[in-house]
């Protein structure tokens, strides 16, 4: 009997999916099947893999400035809601100082984690 | 040396070096002591996969430790050694039954390159191919496809 990729645990087909590259591909990814589709709409694991792009030095999106219509909206909301400190210095350091304007504009209407990341943009 | 059984039964005995690169080995040989020469039964392994375990470890055994930082670092799924590739280079079901064991055993070096191997096997992929290579099923109703169309026209290109 042999075992294909149904068999893995979710938490292993997470580690999987963190090392796809963070673009529109990624959609496609949710649509092969549900277990695929719950992990990349989970704003959790949208956050990791965010942090994990970050870490290889990965560039997200050829158009990061067109965050919002471009990610998955389980990235986009962890960007924006989930983790906003670490999407703003995440954009800023990218060069994407237009995004992170905007996500920081974002996070003070709805604030939820804001601890002075406002001076990076200045 | 290290004695591990399968579970098929096969014996293996192997050095302590490569043995310990299983942290779970590692941690179980801690609390048994030295003195205890019965074998560690490895119920979750059968010993064709063991033996590629085992494989792994051999080759990987003179690697220097990585430095704390870089342990935690993830590499992209691009960066994999030549000999790791050839060593991955088997059938799906030996494949993910490796990556299984790597996880039980708890070792992550093995753990992370079954899981660059597969992420590869997925990149560049449509949905179509991705289900054709895994065999995976489209469980999804005619319905919830419609839906999942929906929510993605927003990231087209206009």
């Amino acid at each position: 009997m042999s075992i294909d990729i149904n068999r893995l645990p979710a938490e292993i087909k997470q580690e999987i999916i963190q090392y796809l590259p963070i673009n529109k591909r990624l959609f496609e990814i949710g649509r092969v099947c549900r277990s695929f589709r719950d992990i990349i709409n989970s704003a959790a694991f949208a956050s990791s893999h965010l942090r994990h792009a970050e870490q290889r030095g990965e560039k997200i999106c050829e158009k990061y400035s067109e965050i919002r219509k471009k990610l998955p909206v389980a990235y986009a909301s962890a960007a924006l809601a989930m983790d906003a400190n670490f999407a703003i210095k995440f954009a800023a350091k990218m060069g994407h100082t237009e995004v992170a304007k905007l996500l920081l504009a974002h996070s003070r209407k709805n604030p939820v984690k804001n601890d002075g990341q406002s001076e990076m943009l200045q | 040396m290290v004695k591990i059984t399968s579970s098929d039964n096969q014996e293996f005995t192997i050095a302590k070096e490569i043995a310990n690169q299983s942290v779970l080995i590692k941690n179980m040989l801690e609390d048994v002591g030295e003195a205890d020469d019965q074998p560690i039964p490895l119920p979750n392994v059968s010993g064709a996969i063991l033996q590629k375990v085992i494989e792994y470890a051999t080759m990987h055994k003179d690697d220097p430790p990585a430095a704390p930082e870089e342990e935690t670092r993830p590499k992209s799924s691009e960066d994999i050694e030549e000999r790791d590739k050839e060593f991955m280079n088997v059938d799906q079901g030996t494949l993910f039954e490796v990556i299984l064991a790597a996880n039980y055993l708890d070792m992550k070096n093995l753990l992370d390159l079954g899981c660059k191997t597969v992420a590869n096997m997925i990149k560049g992929k449509s949905v179509e191919e991705i289900r054709k290579t895994f065999n995976i099923v489209n469980d999804f109703t005619p319905e919830e496809e419609e839906q999942i169309r929906k929510e993605n026209e927003w990231c087209e290109d206009r």
